[in-house]
């Protein structure tokens, strides 16, 4: 479990069980991988509204909803122009097998 | 333990994984735990129909919410693997004789 040490003070991307995506600093974590994110906030993706932010602050997230947490790469992303970019509402991971 | 130790034997392998929300990610296997929880590094994803993984490159994907792993298949050794469930299955069967 010592995988999401290396994240630790690293902005990071939290995709959730319901689909959702959030973005913050990794604060800390523990066995169930429970996290804490600090300056977080939650980014929403449409595949015709300009991409929406909402700020959230401190955020705990329960270990079983977490599935991806992902190293943001800050160059990368400062170079990205969310406003122009449209995507669809990730799925959650309860949808049946095709 | 079987599978742990199996899918240890697959760090530094690229594998493509499959979770649940049906979003596949293509990486290189850089650590894993009793969980399965999976670290891959210099990942690749579809991120024109989902853009949530753009500026990702290494990241931590949780066990509980992987539907399938894509391995190569030149990196399993079947014949190693049915031996060592057979051994695992023979193990714990003794443990039960055994009244543990």
């Amino acid at each position: 479990m010592s995988a999401l040490k290396s994240f630790l003070d690293e902005k990071v991307k939290v995709v959730t069980s319901d689909g959702r995506l959030f973005i913050g600093v990794l604060e800390g974590f523990d066995q169930s991988s429970n996290i804490v994110l600090s300056k977080s906030f939650e980014r929403i993706f449409s595949p015709t509204e300009p991409t929406k932010d909402l700020e959230l602050g401190s955020y705990l997230i329960r270990g079983e909803q977490i599935v991806i947490v992902g190293m943001l790469d800050d160059e990368e992303e400062s170079q990205t122009d969310y406003d122009k970019i449209h995507g669809f509402q990730l799925k959650d991971t309860k949808n049946a097998l095709r | 333990m079987l599978f742990f130790s199996f899918f240890k034997t697959l760090v530094d392998q690229e594998i493509t994984v499959e979770l649940k929300n049906d979003v596949e990610i293509k990486g290189t296997l850089k650590s894993i735990d009793q969980y399965l929880n999976l670290k891959l590094d210099n990942i690749s994803a579809n991120t024109t129909k989902y853009p949530h993984l753009i500026a990702v490159r290494n990241l931590f994907i949780r066990g509980s919410n992987i539907r399938y792993i894509h391995i190569n298949p030149s990196l399993v050794d079947t014949n190693l693997l049915q031996d060592a469930s057979r051994r695992e299955a023979m193990a714990s069967a003794g443990d039960k004789i055994g009244g543990k």
